[in-house]
Order: structure tokens, then C-alpha cells, then sequence
């Protein structure tokens, strides 16, 4: 018999207090779970569930705020808790890496790469500069770092998001530690580039038999890389097991909630007929920004290239893209929030020739920023219909009806926008765009910042005013599931291009370019579902 | 049908800010300090003064005494009498010089932030204005006329307008990407509505930190010039004046700069105290502005 | 590299003409004849004369500024009206003490300021943070002239270890050179002080909680390392920045503090001018702080692109 060895990483009973004092209740409450060698623990949940705090405090890096953790927290069965800050020290890097949320900000922003992965060789061994050197230059190659010795000396800002965190994983993976704690290591990336470093770190694991402790928010994500999975919520554990059991046959109901939220890539629209007039057409809309000048070098960026499409009432037009696709500038050249180098908008002839400004209307990203914060949200929605001669009696009488049809109540007409959720905020949004009696209304990543489920209501919500006011929507979007949910056609944007053209389905079940493929098959998780044609 | 969340803990309501901001020991002790001084400057007469400008040719350079509480001056005035009149000098220099520079700077400031051709000139101005030391540049401008106190405020306020625009543009320059600005736009409202109603209201919390600073400033200013004897004329009491005076006694005499002295710093302290505490308590990201 | 230079000294230029604009103007505008002004309340009709055509003050304004500027730049600051002596060389034969004790301030300050500010952003809440912020405050708030004036009570009249006034130059000795000047640095240096410490405490503070921080410390780096090879690292532009902007603050002083402690230096010169009305000296020398000014301010800039690579292009 071997003698069993005891897991990388033993929680046990870990139960750290919110900061603040009081008897408040626990941000992480009394939570135990393992992760042996050779696996991945995804630790899934939604915000404030204790997931990225139960990560720092293995690492001996919680925030000051908190107080002193209590239960024990076992490295290779030797426990931690009680470890000086000398022995953590020695730890980390050493024993456990980690990598983290944001590789735009995670990097010293000015020193080298190349100097801030050999940081972890000059603060735990003694080796030549020569010998640091070569093992930086093949870690970097070993998380395909292009042409290494160059990006040794690049700085972050020199590198693209997902080359970030590849310098972070090198950084944490170079003196091979037994356990990487990857804290939603992809969720600031597109997810092309996330499906790459998913597989990077999938790939590192195996090769090496580390264990990973995986923390993240989306179930798609752990279906692509999960052994096994805790599900958190509140500061508890509220199930754990094989990542099978958990999402096939998931024991609770917050798990089965959470699960169920996650928009399926299956078209709703698919049987959708759309008769309406056309309510506006594109041509040819360019936008190209210059930049440098008299002592450098005239640099052209061509942010959107010749884009042309219709939309109709009653339609819902996708406007698919990664970072840097073009997609934003293309709704702000519509919107005319910025002015096109080249090529037409054209509003169809409308009735009693209202303004623009009146015709089409725009929901923002933002539900924290799109509202002024000084002002009320009945200031807010009634402005517009102002500007345009409406008296203030009658416009506050048609915001409340707004508020009620958007599912508020319309007494909260004389509130703050902070008053109000991130949800709530998007529906005030949604009034205030409606207040105009637009035809045509522009979404901009209108449910992005959203939780799973209050995204599924807001999209309900565009759903049934589109209906309602026969809209002819622009939805613009990363996040192909929520595509699939709203959209009748798609357009699919990559580097200032539109590449792909068709309705949900057909571009689904036979997308013609490849960039089309490659993002189709970048979406987590998508490999357990089938996409009817 | 969603149902309303109960109002969310956000301390962002600007009428919860209060009680927060004079909970803060900086504003608190600041502020007594400043409305004791102010008070003072107010109540002179009534507060055991005699004329501060009576020349008593017997009475030069006395020892404090029950006559006059910290003795007399060169010229056989009463040291306490004037350097409590002092105040006033200084305060109204002060507060005349921040509401000045202020409304002129904000103006400036707005527009300079929103027209991008206007930027251009504007700000090269202003870096000119700003490459020239201010005391320099309020000596320099004083020397020109007769120096009365309209003359000083004057030439105080000039130097100060380029770091209220700065200030004012830097403001403007982000809250106008800000998509509530956009979301405005795209409503029709129009270009004047957008700087007076959702940007200006931006600027009144680092403003009024600012202004802080500029009243403290003015009055060390002043007091400076003064205690080269290029500012205020001797007939005005003011503390600059005074130490201007002593310091050739200040051997024999120390007492003759350390009164106006200890009235200056603790005027200019309470200000201080008050801006530092209003910075952190409206906003702690103001100072990076600054 | 060599571009962003260009263009930084390409951007003096607008800078310079408003400055110049300025100090040119301000003889010119103000009211009244200006050569009645400069002569003074006692002056005779032959000295006003005198003085309008050697001013030029017969021309049209622009004339004016274009025969002025045009000396100007061949260096030419004109003539002292009180001694007849060039402005240049008067400023020259003061520069010695204003350039001993604006470099001794500069050190002073910055020596003590940047480590104390980069503890106190490190630890901030503790006492030393506490006590760091508590004579941040008195030090913005205590005139120069005044704390001049304590320092030379207790220093000079009170334990008589320090010379009350004057200045002796480096040339005489160490020994007097420091005695002279210690307490005219002591003094000036105080608010600079104080203003780069708290840049360096709220910057250093700010970086602290940035996320490279968190991912030094994950590392292992020890964290005196993580401080300053990271924090400090970091905040090093709004220091470097507020060091530049701080130079006016010295000037300010300087002009003051040579008064105090009766320096003969460029400061002392000015206030003279002032209170003479000598126009061409007050011009020469509030261009010359202007310079030096500019030209710190422009160091600096071209400093930015060494210690962060995203300004660089």
C-alpha cells in the first residue's frame, strides 16, 4: 500500500469575518474544500459569494480590512495559517502561483516584462543573470510568448490583454509550484483569447500534475476546464463534487438557478417573420482616425471600414465583435455621437419630420455612468422630450407611465439613479430612450455589466417593447448567447470589417468566414450543447 | 412586475453629505478656527480695541501692560488693536481674491474644456501665466499703481485664475466622456444646457477645496508683500504691515513680530484645515487634480 | 525619443512669448505715463524725458515690443535706471547666494521629504503617517518671514549657535558657508518640504492598492521591495511633477527669505527695484525666474520619458 498523500491545498473550517467589525455575518463562512495534485477546482459563484476572498487568504494576501481569518488552511498537509510572514513569503512563488482578474493592471506598468517574471528567480534563488535570463526566455516560450527575447523588453502597455496574462502565468508558473490559483483569470479577455488561455492553462496542468484552484463566475467556463466544482454563494459552500454531477444533476437549487440562467445558444427567434418597413440603412460608413504628425510618423487607424446594413421595424439586427472590432464606432457613427469619415445614415421619411435626435435613441453600457448622478431619474427622462418643446406637466405625466411600463413604480420618479440597482438603472435608461418615441433604438452592450439573471429580464424587457412600439432595434454585443436570444439577423465584425452577414441560425449552423468559426467555437461550454440548424 | 429595492447605502446623496463632512475633525477644528477669526475681524470694536491707527508719540515701544495687552509699537500704537483690525484686512483680501479668481477661472474654464480650438490658445496662455512666479508677478503688479487693498486683490487674483481654469478644464475634460454626457447628446440637449447642467455641477466639490486654498494663499501673499513694504500702505493695519514694522525691533522687541505672526498662521492654518478636510470628505480623488 | 524633446522645446515657444508678452506689458500698461512712473514722485521733466526715449516709449506699442524683445534676445535686459549699471550684470554679480541657497533648499527638501513621504504612504495610518500629515499642515501655514524669524530667535538670539543674519560664500570656508546658510535653508526648504512629502504619501499610498502590488506580493518580494521598486517606482511622476511646480514656491520664498536673513542675492536685488520702481531690473529678474522655471519644468517633462515607458514614442 502507498502511503496516501496528503492534497496540494486543504481548506478547512476557513471562516473570515466582513470587515467592519460587528456581528455583521461572515464573507466567507466556515468554508472547507481540497484540491489534490493533478486537478482543477473551479470555485463557481456570483459577486460577493467569497469566492476571490477565500483565494487571497490562501495566499496570505487578503486586504487589510478584513480581520484575522479563523479554521486552517493546510499546504501539502503542513498548516499555513500559522506560518511567519517569512515562511509565506517563501511560499508564494514558490510553493503556490497566482494569477488574477485583470492582466491589464496586474503588470507593473513600468518595467520590463521580461524583468517582472525574473523578479520571482532574484527574490527566491541565487543564480547568475545569465542563467535567470535563459530560464525567463524559455518559461516565456513555454507559454508561446512570440519572439521571447524581444518581449523580454517590452513593457505591459506594448502587449495585447492576452499576452498579459501569458506573462503572468509564466511569472507564477516559473519555479513550478505545486498549486496555481487562477482568479477569473479570463473574464477581462475576449473570448477568443480566453478559450487560448484556458487551454494554456489546461495544457500547464497536465504537463506538470499541478493542482489548479480555478475561481470563476461563469458556468461556461467551468464546464471547459472543471475536475471538480464548489459552488458558492453568500460566504457557503453549497455544493461540491465532480464536475458532471454538479452541472448535470446539480443538487441544489441555486446551482440549478444558476445554471439555468446561462442564455443558450439555441435561436428564439428563428420562426420570427419580419414584414415591417425599412427604418434605417447604412452605406458605406467609414471612420478613420490619424494620428502623429509633425515629428512622427502619420499613423491611420481605419476603426471601421465601409459598413452597410438595413434594419426594419420590428427587427432586431446583431452587431457581433470582439475588443477593437469596430462595433462601438459603428453604433456612435449612427448615432451620430461621433461624425463618420464616410458614408450615409438615412432615417426612413418619416412622419411630421422629427428630428433625429427624436427618430433614433440609444441604451448605454453603463447602467452606473449613464445617468447623471446629481439628477433625478424623472429629470433624467424627461429631458429629452424638453428639449423638444414638450411642457414639464405633461412630461412628467408620460415618464411615470414610462417607469410603470418599464416595471417600476412610477412614485420612484423623484429618486437618484444610486437609489436604484445596476438592473433598475438599465430599465430607467430604457424609459428615457422610449420617452422620445423613437423609432429606431441603438443597444450598446446594453445587458454587459448585468448579472446572469437580471440580464435575462432586461432582455425580456427589449423584447416586449420592441413589440409593443414596433422598434427597429441595433443590438450591439460580445456575447453571441445573448445574440441568440434577441437578435433575427447578425452581423459579425473583426478589425473594422463587417465579415459575416445572415440570420442567428445561418450564420450559427454555417458560418462562412473563418473569424465566424474560430468565435463560435471560442464559446465556453459550448461543446455540451448542439445547435439546431 | 420587478418591485423597487429599498434606497441602496450609496453615500453618493448630496444632501447626506453634510453631517458626514463637519463629522471630519480637519472641517471641524478648521472651521471654529476660521468663524473665530472671522468674528473677530467683525466684532474689532468690541472686543477691548482702541483706535488702531492713534499715534501716541509718548507711549513708543511700552511693555505690555494693563494699558495696552502686548505693548506698543514705534510709533506709540496699540500692538493688540491692530493686529486684532488686522484680520480684517486680511480675511477680506482673502476671500475676495478665491471668489474672484474662482468665477472668472470656472467661466474660462468650462469653455476651455469643451471647444477644442479654444484649448489650444487658451491653455498656452495660461501655461504662460503660470510659468511666471506668483509672488513675483503680484509684486510686480502692485508696484504699478498706489497700493490700496482693490489694487492687492487685483493683483492677487491674476496669478490665481490659471490653476482654477486648469482645475475647472481638467474636470470637464473627463466628466464630458462620461455616457451620462452622451446620453444627453443623443436626447438633443444642447451644447450650453450640457456644460451648465450635468457638467458645471462636477466642479463645485473641487472648487470649493480649491477656493480653500486660494483664500490661504492670498493672505500669505499679501502678508508677504506687505512685509517687504510693497504692499498694503502702513497706514492699513495689517498683520504683513506689522512684522514689517518690528522686524527692525525684533531684537528688543520680539513680541512686535510673534502677535501678528501667531494671528497669521492660525488664520491661514484654520483655512487649510478646512480644505484638507472638505477634500477628503467630498472626494478624495480631488488632490490629484490640484 | 529625440522627437518627443523637439516637440517638448517646440511647445516652450508659445510659453515664452506669453511670458514675455506679460513682463512687457506690465510696464506699459499701467496707468499713466510710464516714464513719469519709473521716475518717480520727485522727478523733473528733463529726468522723464530722458527716460521716455531710452525706454523707446515715443513708438507704437508693438514697435515697442518687438525693439524690446528684439534686445531681449540677444540678451540684452537692459539698463538699471537707478544705477545705470546692465540689468544682466547686476544679476549676475547677486546670483552667487540665490543659486547657493536654492540648491541647498532643493536637497534638504527632497533628501528628507521623499523617503519620510514614501513610509508614510507605505504605513499610512500610523503615527509616524499622523505626524507627517499634522506638520504638513503647519508647514503650508506658517509664513516664511515667520518661521524666519522663530527659527532665528531660538537659533541665534536664544542658544546663539548660529549667526543671526548675512551670507558667506562656499569660498570662505565650509564651516562658515553652512552656519550662513543653514538657517535661510531650513526655513525655505519647510514648505517644499512639506509639499513633497504628502505628494510622495498620497502617491505612494494610491499605488499600494494598485493590482501589480498584489502581484508582487504573490511573488514573495519582500515588502521593502515591493514599496520601492513598484509603489515608489510608480509615483515617481507626480513627485518629479510637483518638485517642478514647487520651484515657483521656492522662488516666492527665496525673494522673501533673502529679506529675513539679509542675503545679498537676486531676491534682495528685486525687492530693492521694487520699492526704487528701477522697471528694467524688476523685468530682468521676474524674466529670469521665469526661465528657470521653464527650463526646470521642461527637465522634468523630458524626465517623464525616462521613468515611464508610455509617455515615450
Amino acid at each position: 500500500m502507498l502511503m496516501k498523500t496528503p492534497p496540494v491545498i486543504e481548506v478547512q473550517d476557513l471562516a473570515i469575518p466582513l470587515p467592519g467589525g460587528g456581528d455583521r455575518g461572515f464573507a466567507v463562512d466556515h468554508v472547507s474544500f481540497s484540491v489534490a495534485a493533478g486537478e482543477i477546482v473551479c470555485v463557481v459563484g456570483e459577486s460577493g459569494s467569497g469566492k476571490s476572498v477565500t483565494a487571497q487568504s490562501i495566499m496570505g494576501l487578503l486586504p487589510k480590512v478584513f480581520p484575522k481569518p479563523a479554521g486552517r488552511i493546510l499546504f501539502e498537509g503542513r498548516d499555513i495559517t500559522s506560518a511567519t510572514p517569512a515562511e509565506l513569503r517563501d511560499l508564494r512563488g514558490r510553493g503556490i502561483g497566482m494569477i488574477f482578474q485583470e492582466p491589464m493592471t496586474a503588470l507593473n506598468p513600468v518595467q520590463a516584462v521580461g524583468k517582472q517574471i525574473d523578479e520571482v528567480l532574484r527574490t527566491h534563488l541565487k543564480l547568475s543573470r545569465k542563467a535567470r535570463f535563459d530560464r525567463v526566455i524559455a518559461a516565456m516560450q513555454e507559454v508561446r510568448l512570440p519572439d521571447p527575447e524581444r518581449m523580454y523588453h517590452a513593457f505591459p502597455h506594448q502587449l495585447s490583454g492576452g499576452q498579459r496574462q501569458r506573462v503572468l502565468i509564466a511569472a507564477a508558473l516559473i519555479l513550478g509550484p505545486k498549486l496555481l490559483i487562477a482568479d477569473e483569470p479570463t473574464t477581462a479577455l475576449d473570448v477568443t483569447t480566453q478559450a487560448q488561455i484556458l487551454k494554456q492553462i489546461r495544457d500547464l496542468q497536465r504537463e506538470r500534475g499541478m493542482g489548479v484552484l480555478f475561481i470563476t463566475h461563469d458556468i461556461g467556463v467551468v464546464r471547459e476546464i472543471a475536475d471538480r466544482v464548489v459552488v458558492m454563494k453568500a460566504g457557503k459552500v453549497v455544493e461540491h463534487g465532480p464536475v458532471g454531477r454538479v452541472l448535470d444533476a446539480p443538487a441544489s437549487d441555486y446551482t440549478r438557478m444558476l445554471i439555468a440562467a446561462v442564455p443558450t445558444l439555441e435561436p428564439k427567434r428563428k420562426d420570427h417573420v419580419v414584414t415591417g418597413d425599412v427604418a434605417i440603412k447604412v452605406d458605406g460608413l467609414a471612420k478613420t482616425y490619424h494620428s502623429g504628425g509633425l515629428f512622427r510618423d502619420r499613423r491611420t487607424v481605419h476603426a471601421l471600414q465601409g459598413a452597410n446594413l438595413v434594419v426594419r421595424r420590428g427587427e432586431t439586427l446583431g452587431i457581433i465583435g470582439e475588443s477593437g472590432s469596430g462595433k462601438s464606432t459603428l453604433a456612435r457613427c449612427i448615432t451620430q455621437l461621433i461624425e463618420p469619415s464616410s458614408g450615409n445614415v438615412t432615417l426612413a421619411a418619416g412622419k411630421d419630420g422629427r428630428a433625429f435626435r427624436q427618430r433614433l435613441q440609444m441604451v448605454f453600457q453603463d447602467p452606473y455612468r449613464s445617468l447623471n448622478p446629481r439628477r433625478t431619474v424623472g429629470q433624467s427622462i424627461i429631458e429629452g422630450p424638453m428639449n423638444f418643446g414638450q411642457g414639464k406637466a405633461e412630461a412628467m405625466g408620460r415618464a411615470k407611465e414610462l417607469m410603470q411600463l418599464v416595471g417600476l413604480e412610477p412614485q420612484a420618479i423623484d429618486r437618484f439613479p444610486h437609489q436604484f440597482s445596476g438592473g433598475q438603472r438599465q430599465r430607467i435608461s430604457i424609459a428615457r430612450a422610449l420617452a422620445m418615441e423613437p423609432d429606431i433604438l441603438v443597444a450598446d452592450e446594453a445587458v454587459s455589466a448585468l448579472d446572469v439573471s437580471v440580464q435575462a429580464q432586461v432582455l425580456r424587457l427589449i423584447d416586449d417593447i420592441q413589440k409593443r412600439f414596433d422598434l427597429a432595434i441595433l443590438f450591439i454585443t460580445h456575447d453571441l448567447r445573448v445574440a441568440a436570444q434577441i437578435c433575427d439577423r447578425l452581423i459579425v465584425m473583426h478589425r473594422g470589417m463587417v465579415v459575416e452577414e445572415g440570420t442567428v441560425a445561418s450564420v450559427f449552423a454555417a458560418p462562412a468566414h473563418p473569424y465566424t468559426r474560430e468565435l463560435l467555437a471560442s464559446i465556453p461550454g459550448r461543446a455540451e450543447e448542439t445547435i439546431p440548424a | 412586475m420587478n418591485s423597487l429595492a429599498s434606497p441602496s447605502a450609496a453615500p453618493a446623496a448630496a444632501r447626506r453629505r453634510l453631517p458626514a463632512f463637519l463629522a471630519n475633525p480637519s472641517v471641524l477644528v478648521g472651521g471654529l478656527l476660521v468663524l473665530t477669526l472671522v468674528l473677530m475681524a467683525l466684532a474689532a470694536p468690541l472686543l477691548g480695541t482702541v483706535d488702531p491707527s492713534r499715534i501716541e508719540p509718548g507711549m513708543r515701544l511700552k511693555p505690555p501692560s494693563g494699558l495696552a495687552w502686548f505693548g506698543t509699537d514705534l510709533f506709540g500704537r496699540d500692538v493688540y488693536s491692530r493686529a486684532v483690525y488686522g484680520a480684517r484686512s486680511s480675511i477680506l483680501i482673502g476671500l475676495c481674491v478665491a471668489a474672484t479668481s474662482l468665477s472668472i477661472g470656472v467661466a474660462i474654464g468650462l469653455v476651455t474644456g469643451y471647444f477644442r480650438w479654444v484649448d489650444a490658445i487658451v491653455m498656452r496662455v495660461m501655461d504662460g501665466l503660470m510659468a511666471i512666479p506668483t509672488f513675483l508677478l503680484a509684486i510686480a503688479l502692485v508696484s504699478l499703481t498706489r497700493a490700496s487693498i482693490a489694487t492687492v486683490i487685483v493683483a492677487l487674483t491674476i496669478p490665481e485664475i490659471p490653476r482654477v481654469v486648469r482645475l475647472v478644464r481638467s474636470v470637464v475634460l473627463t466628466v464630458r466622456e462620461e455616457p451620462f454626457v452622451e446620453a444627453a447628446i443623443s436626447v438633443g440637449t444642447s451644447t450650453p444646457k450640457i456644460l451648465l447642467r450635468h457638467i458645471l455641477p462636477s466642479t463645485y466639490a473641487p472648487l470649493m477645496v480649491l477656493g480653500t486654498y486660494i483664500c490661504a494663499s492670498a493672505i500669505l501673499i499679501e502678508a508677504g508683500l506687505s512685509f517687504l513694504g510693497t504692499g498694503l500702505p502702513p497706514e492699513i493695519p495689517s498683520w504683513g504691515n506689522m512684522i514689517s514694522e518690528g522686524r527692525t525691533f525684533f531684537q528688543v522687541a520680539p513680541r512686535l513680530v510673534f502677535l501678528p505672526s501667531l494671528f497669521l498662521a492660525l488664520t491661514v492654518l484654520g483655512i487649510n484645515l478646512l480644505g484638507d478636510g472638505l477634500r477628503d470628505t467630498l472626494d478624495p480623488r480631488i488632490a490629484k487634480r490640484m | 525619443m529625440l522627437s518627443f524633446v523637439a516637440k517638448r522645446l517646440l511647445g516652450l515657444v508659445p510659453v515664452i512669448l506669453v511670458v514675455s508678452i506679460v513682463v512687457f506689458l506690465l510696464l506699459r500698461l499701467s496707468p499713466g505715463d510710464p516714464a513719469v512712473v519709473i521716475a518717480g514722485d520727485n522727478a523733473d521733466a528733463a529726468t522723464i524725458e530722458r527716460i521716455r526715449s531710452s525706454l523707446g516709449l515715443d513708438q507704437p506699442l508693438v514697435t515697442q515690443f518687438f525693439i524690446w524683445a528684439g534686445s531681449l534676445l540677444q540678451g540684452d535686459l537692459g539698463i538699471s535706471i537707478f544705477s545705470n549699471i546692465p540689468v544682466s550684470d547686476l544679476i549676475l554679480q547677486r546670483l552667487e547666494p540665490t543659486a547657493s541657497l536654492a540648491l541647498t533648499t532643493l536637497v534638504f527638501a527632497i533628501v528628507i521629504a521623499v523617503p519620510l513621504g514614501t513610509i508614510a504612504g507605505a504605513t499610512a495610518g500610523s503615527w509616524l503617517d499622523r505626524a507627517l500629515m499634522f506638520v504638513s499642515v503647519l508647514g503650508f501655514s506658517v509664513p516664511v518671514f515667520v518661521l524666519g524669524y522663530c527659527l532665528i530667535y531660538v537659533f541665534s538670539l536664544q542658544l546663539r549657535v548660529l549667526p543671526v543674519q548675512g551670507f558667506a560664500s562656499i569660498r570662505d570656508g565650509i564651516g562658515p558657508f553652512f552656519s550662513s546658510i543653514a538657517l535661510p535653508t531650513v526655513t525655505l526648504g519647510l514648505a517644499y518640504l512639506v509639499l513633497i512629502a504628502r505628494i510622495t504619501r498620497a502617491s505612494v499610498l494610491e499605488m499600494m492598492g494598485e493590482d501589480f502590488i498584489r502581484t508582487a506580493r504573490a511573488k514573495g518580494v519582500k515588502e521593502r521591495l515591493v514599496v520601492t521598486r513598484h509603489a515608489l517606482r510608480n509615483a515617481a511622476i507626480p513627485i518629479l511633477t510637483v518638485i517642478g511646480i514647487g520651484v515657483a514656491l521656492l522662488i516666492s520664498g527665496v525673494v522673501v527669505i533673502e529679506t529675513v536673513f539679509n542675503i545679498p542675492g537676486v531676491g534682495r536685488l528685486v525687492v530693492d527695484a521694487i520699492l526704487k520702481r528701477d522697471y528694467p531690473v524688476i523685468q530682468g529678474v521676474i524674466l529670469m525666474f521665469s526661465g528657470v522655471y521653464v527650463v526646470v519644468n521642461l527637465a522634468i517633462d523630458i524626465g517623464y520619458a525616462f521613468l515611464d515607458p508610455r509617455v515615450r514614442y
